[in-house]
């Protein structure tokens, strides 16, 4: 088909940006149906995604779907791929097009499946049950197969003179608008998810919200309770212990590691996939698994001091009061000396080596180039450290929660909020524990766009 | 032919009709299927809770039973949110007592009268369970068994010490533990990972020092924490420790893991509920017996603790009618009669045959008959907020005993806030 | 590996050398021990995964396995769910990388490339929300979805992931998207391109590395999630792994080998992405710092 459009050149010039655009708008909306949709009876959690998981995995509502079911989704990201494609590569916009086409057809299948293969009792229950999202779906999938229509010559045109004058119709967009309007879903979202939550957590905290009935207002009283509580000075400390070593080691032993992986040693590759692998594993894994190293009877740290016969009677760990938050602050740890590892490789390469040599010219030894050349010169990067490792040290939640669900003394104040929520079903006073870590975060945050507000300045 | 060709255009024409003009309401009714959230995850309990589930949807092919098993301890956190989302599970397990009072007190759970009354549950079911059951003459709760705490041991770990009678009074219960561990076994184990289970020895000691009365007093907040009574039960508990009772490292093991050192035979003794037998090795079970918490003070009646477990509708549920039917299924004499054949958990049912129980079992019905009161546990008899701070006190002065001083002072704050917060 | 280092080859005469080659082999000696014990806790349950609690009661942990329990995963798969949280994680991450990543590159797009009032105002709100302790929009956030009827679906986990990652992939994108010459973008404006014409046919494919670079590190972070999972979800059915995981060491207390099973399954995509997008990830971590 391509060829042949490309075959009548005096024509003028076809475009298939607007197919493809359509091909990317339906996809998009065929993925909005079928997650923030009812695609059975009406309610939102009967989603095509939920029915589609129950095929998959057999789970409760499998019988309510069939498996072309995920020709769906699948079908929405190809076409989404193939629409992306054509707007980037406008020489294949054709070819993305008719693919987005193909794809759209793949996705029919399920519709076909269902009016006109499959019978019986099931079938018939599901076609008179299906919600909106289903509909919308199929709407969308024929939209898909339709835009094609843009590559005839001359639908194509004529749609490009409709976009013309439709453009010329519409009244001009004052050229200030345009950032807002490139702002506007962003924003939209951000302010209803974040920024009003935020503050709506403020006053929260200032009333008895039990999480059922309405909050009513008490003034500062949970902020009275929390300060007398001597849980409070507990969490606090815990996270200062956190922020301490989060600071101090990671940060050194990660600039060391940084500064021998910089030399170009044999193998070093692999010893530094060695340090940021523990990067990629999610919190919980990092949990279980050192929980499952502090274990003290079975664990690997006790079997191996028992077994070398280093001590008989070895600490309990987690199991003791006074090591508990130290074993979890360790855990942490071994997974941040890898990030800040990378941040101070990456700041390394970047510094410029005429420095350096300049240092060794002078006669500088190892020790006085680094203390008075490349540590300087990474001061831009220690900075981002240092305030990386006091935001991350604040927000310190889920080891706790995973290994000692904040028992033992080793609760943070993230911990402290979630029990008191969640648990105690304080949610006023979890606010107002909320609002203190917010407090102290702020002081950090603001230190880091204080600095930035320079270089943005000068920018 | 000509007939089910009729209906077969009939059913088109229905069709049609139902999703041409009635879609809306076609659609309203949802699914029709009930949601239960259950805490079952030892292995026993689950296969029995799953096993339940699959009788319910073999004789209920339309209205079936989509069953989420969440581990005990995340229930506990999770069931808030469950019942103020909307709508919320249909039906789900929970505890007897102030626990459920809790719910019932802020309208989250529905009124299940009129099961009580249609199944005939208020004549069935033993009186005292269905008071249990009851707020302001109507019942919210359906108690389905209880279950008995004791001292559970291995006889032949004793015998191995040289121990030939179980203690019955507390000087005997040292003096075993100090054999014990001259024999080079570990008294006794526990896993206070999760610290309800150090709960348990302060609600004995509690009730064998002094008494039930001021024990229930004090799980009501009518006592307070730093009366002089309360500081003796911990000077009790100290002799433990004094004594070397309890393993070590207690709070890094859950309570089934806490199970290990019974079963490879390098700790006695194990306060613990009857779901005791769910987690311990099937093999092992001939050689598992239970006694009496050992009496301190002989002149207080005798206290056990035997929680009530069972079920209720979330007040916000989708599937009303149902969740009811399947309560009254859950709540029926067959499948109490299975529960405590294959559970070993007690009735709450008179109808359900006993007879043929085992002697364990038999015991253990003594054991709550012959006891002057019966108390739930005690984070189901006193209020939530002051069971979560008992249960860290406790914790608290498991790992560090010296601070007994501040954490009964920090108790008794925490129930001076609540009395205060629930009188206004 | 590729990079031999010159200096090996340049002093391999004398004792100096000799010296030298000591010195270097002592310290890769010690470098292979310390990187060693750092994968200790990976070998630990790697080791872990494919014994039976028997033999660890019976032989210690220090022992080789007496049979390889390779139905410790089949049994995290199925039994214990691991499939179903895996197929959940990806429902609720791959949308929401398509959803963060189309948001910010428009909003960052915007902030990179006009001059308008609140735009550092806008800008520094982005980077605030992206470093406050998220948990302190726990309550507002679960009254939020509660009212809106999403408790409990995939959407909530997504429409949250999208808002919250806003931030942090508006700020990298907008800092990339200034490194873009402005000549370019200009010559376009001067042909008549509109500004979405220019943001897609021009902005979008100069950004594809930072973008993919982005969407490598989200993935990872998205799909690691646990927090929100565990107060935005109540059905068992719809929990990605990470909370799937945490539920599992509730189920099987005493399992060691299948917990630590499930979470070598867990962790199976995100090690994917890392090893065949590690240029990507790496650049993505040092995205968020840089500038």
């Amino acid at each position: 088909m391509a060829t042949a459009i490309k075959s009548q050149p005096l024509r003028e010039p076809l475009d298939f940006a607007g197919a493809n655009f359509l091909a990317i708008l339906y996809a998009a909306i065929i993925l909005v149906a079928f997650i923030f949709m009812p695609w059975m009876w009406t309610e939102i959690k009967y989603s095509g995604a939920r029915l589609m998981s129950d095929v998959l995995t057999g789970g409760s509502l499998k019988t309510f779907s069939t498996w072309q079911i995920v020709f769906i989704p699948v079908s929405a990201l190809l076409a989404l791929g193939a629409g992306l494609w054509g707007l980037m590569a406008p020489h294949r916009g054709a070819l993305a097009s008719v693919l987005a086409a193909a794809i759209g057809l793949m996705g029919l299948v399920y519709y076909i499946d269902l009016y006109w293969v499959r019978e019986g009792e099931v079938a018939e229950y599901i076609r008179a049950n299906l919600g909106a999202g289903a509909d919308l779906t199929l709407v969308a999938l024929v939209g898909l197969v339709a835009q094609t229509v843009l590559l005839l010559p001359p639908v194509n045109i004529l749609a490009q003179r409709l976009g013309r004058r439709a453009s010329a119709l519409r009244p001009p967009v004052p050229q200030k608008w345009t950032p807002y309007l490139f702002l506007l879903p962003a924003l939209a979202l951000y302010l209803v998810w974040i920024i009003g939550p935020t503050v709506y957590t403020f006053y929260l905290s200032l009333t008895d919200w039990d999480g059922v009935s309405t909050p009513n207002y008490i003034g500062l009283r949970n902020y009275r309770i929390l300060f007398s509580q001597s849980a409070l000075t507990e969490s606090l400390g815990n996270n200062l212990r956190w922020l301490v070593a989060f600071v101090t080691v990671p940060t050194t032993l990660g600039l060391g590691l940084a500064l021998i992986f910089n030399t170009d040693m044999r193998g070093g590759r692999w010893y530094k996939v060695s340090f940021y692998s523990p990067l990629v594993l999610s919190w919980p894994v990092i949990a279980l698994v050192w929980a499952w190293v502090y274990h003290p009877s079975k664990g690997l740290i006790n079997s191996l001091l028992i077994q070398s016969g280093i001590t008989s009677d070895p600490p309990g760990w987690l199991a003791d009061r006074n090591l508990a938050i130290y074993c979890i602050i360790a855990a942490a740890t071994w997974r941040q000396v890898g990030y800040v590892m990378v941040l101070y490789l990456a700041g390394l390469k970047n510094l410029d080596p005429t420095f350096i040599d300049a240092g060794l010219v002078d006669g500088a030894n190892r020790w006085q180039l680094f203390r008075h050349v490349i540590l300087p010169l990474l001061a831009p990067v220690t900075t981002i450290v240092f305030i990386i490792s006091v935001i991350d040290s604040l927000r310190s939640f889920d080891l706790v929660q995973v290994m000692t669900r904040g028992g033992q003394g080793t609760r943070v104040l993230a911990n402290y909020m979630y029990i008191e929520a969640f648990n105690n079903y304080r949610m006023g006073y979890g606010a107002a524990i909320a609002v203190v870590l917010f407090t102290i975060s702020i002081v950090f945050v603001g230190l880091y766009l204080w600095r930035s507000l320079k270089d943005e300045l000068e920018y | 032919m000509n007939r089910s060709k009729f209906s077969k255009f009939g059913l088109l024409l229905t069709l049609l009709f139902a999703v041409g003009l009635l879609v809306p309401a076609a659609v309203a009714q949802g699914p029709q299927y009930i949601t239960y959230n259950s805490m079952h995850g030892d292995p026993i309990p689950r296969a029995f809770d799953e096993e339940m589930v699959a009788m319910w949807n073999e004789a209920h092919p339309l209205m079936p039973v989509e069953h989420s098993i969440i581990a005990h301890e995340d229930f506990k956190q999770a069931i808030r949110a469950y019942l103020t989302a909307d709508p919320a599970p249909d039906v789900l397990t929970w505890f007897a007592g102030e626990r459920a009072r809790f719910f019932i007190d802020r309208g989250l759970i529905a009124d299940i009268s009129d099961v009580f009354e249609e199944y005939g549950f208020n004549e069935t079911y033993a009186p005292g369970f269905v008071a249990l059951a009851t707020v302001d003459g109507k019942q919210y709760f359906l108690p389905t068994s209880y279950y008995w705490w004791a001292v559970y041991y291995r006889p032949s770990l004793f015998e191995q010490a040289g121990i030939t009678e179980v203690p019955e009074t507390w000087d005997e219960f040292l003096a075993a533990c100090d054999t014990l561990n001259a024999a080079g076994i570990t008294p006794i184990t526990i896993g206070t990972r999760y610290p309800w289970t150090a709960a348990a020895w302060f609600d004995y000691l509690n009730m064998r020092i002094n008494g039930p009365q001021f024990h229930i007093d004090l799980m009501l907040l009518k006592e307070s924490y730093t009366d002089e009574r309360v500081k003796t039960v911990f000077e009790y508990w100290q002799q433990l420790f004094d004594h070397n009772c309890f393993i070590q490292d207690a709070a890094a093991y859950a309570w089934q893991e806490a199970l290990t050192p019974m079963a490879e035979g390098s700790a006695a003794m194990y306060l613990m509920g009857q779901f005791i037998v769910d987690s311990y090795p099937d093999e092992l079970e001939d050689d598992l017996d239970f006694f009496r918490f050992p009496i301190i003070n002989p002149d207080v009646p005798i206290g056990e603790d035997a929680p009530t477990d069972g079920y209720f509708i979330a007040a916000n549920a989708r599937n009303l009618e149902g969740g009811k039917e399947f309560l009254a299924f859950i709540g029926s004499q067959e499948m109490q009669q299975k529960a405590f054949d294959e559970l070993g958990r007690l009735p709450t049912r008179t109808d359900v045959d006993v007879s043929g129980a085992a002697p364990l079992t038999q015991k253990g019905i003594e054991l709550i008959q012959t006891a002057d009161y019966v108390a739930q546990f005690y984070d189901r008899d006193t209020t939530a907020p002051m069971a979560e701070a008992g249960l860290n006190g406790f914790a608290r002065f498991w790992s560090d005993p010296a601070s007994i001083d501040q954490i009964l002072a920090d108790l008794e704050a925490e129930r001076l806030r609540i009395l205060e917060e629930t009188a206004e | 590996m590729a990079t031999l280092a010159k200096p090996h080859a340049a002093s391999r005469v004398g004792p100096l050398a000799t010296r030298k080659h000591i010195n270097s082999a002592a310290k890769y000696i010690a470098l292979t021990l310390f990187t060693l014990t750092w994968l200790l806790p990976i070998f630990a349950t790697l080791l872990t995964s494919v014994r039976t609690m028997d033999d660890i009661t019976l032989h210690g942990f220090w022992s080789l396995p007496s049979k390889f329990a390779i139905e410790n995963f089949r049994n995290a798969w199925v039994a214990a769910r691991v499939r179903q949280y895996l197929l959940n994680s990806f429902i609720i991450t791959i949308p929401s990388l398509l959803g963060m990543l189309f948001l910010a590159s428009l909003s960052a797009y915007a902030l990179a490339r006009f001059k308008f009032r609140g735009n550092l105002l806008i800008y520094f709100m982005y980077v605030a929300g992206t470093m406050l302790p998220f948990q302190i929009l726990l309550l507002p956030v679960f009254r939020l979805t509660n009212r809106l009827g999403l408790y409990d679906t995939y959407g909530a986990l997504i429409l949250i992931h999208i808002a919250f990652q806003l931030g942090f992939c508006t700020f990298v994108m907008r800092n990339f998207m200034r490194t873009v010459p402005g000549e370019i973008l200009d010559a376009a404006r001067v042909d008549g391109c509109g500004e979405f014409r220019i943001y897609w046919q021009i902005m979008l494919p100069l950004s594809l590395p930072s973008l993919a670079a982005l969407a490598t590190l989200e993935f990872t972070w998205v799909f690691n999630d646990f927090l929100w999972a565990l107060i935005l979800l109540q059905s068992d059915s719809l929990r990605p792994v990470t909370a799937g995981l945490a539920t599992l060491q509730g189920q099987y207390v005493t399992d060691w080998p299948l917990i630590t099973a499930g979470a070598l399954l867990a962790t199976l995509p995100t090690v994917f992405v890392f090893v065949f997008l590690q240029r990507y990830f790496i650049q993505g971590l040092t995205l968020g710092s840089g500038k």
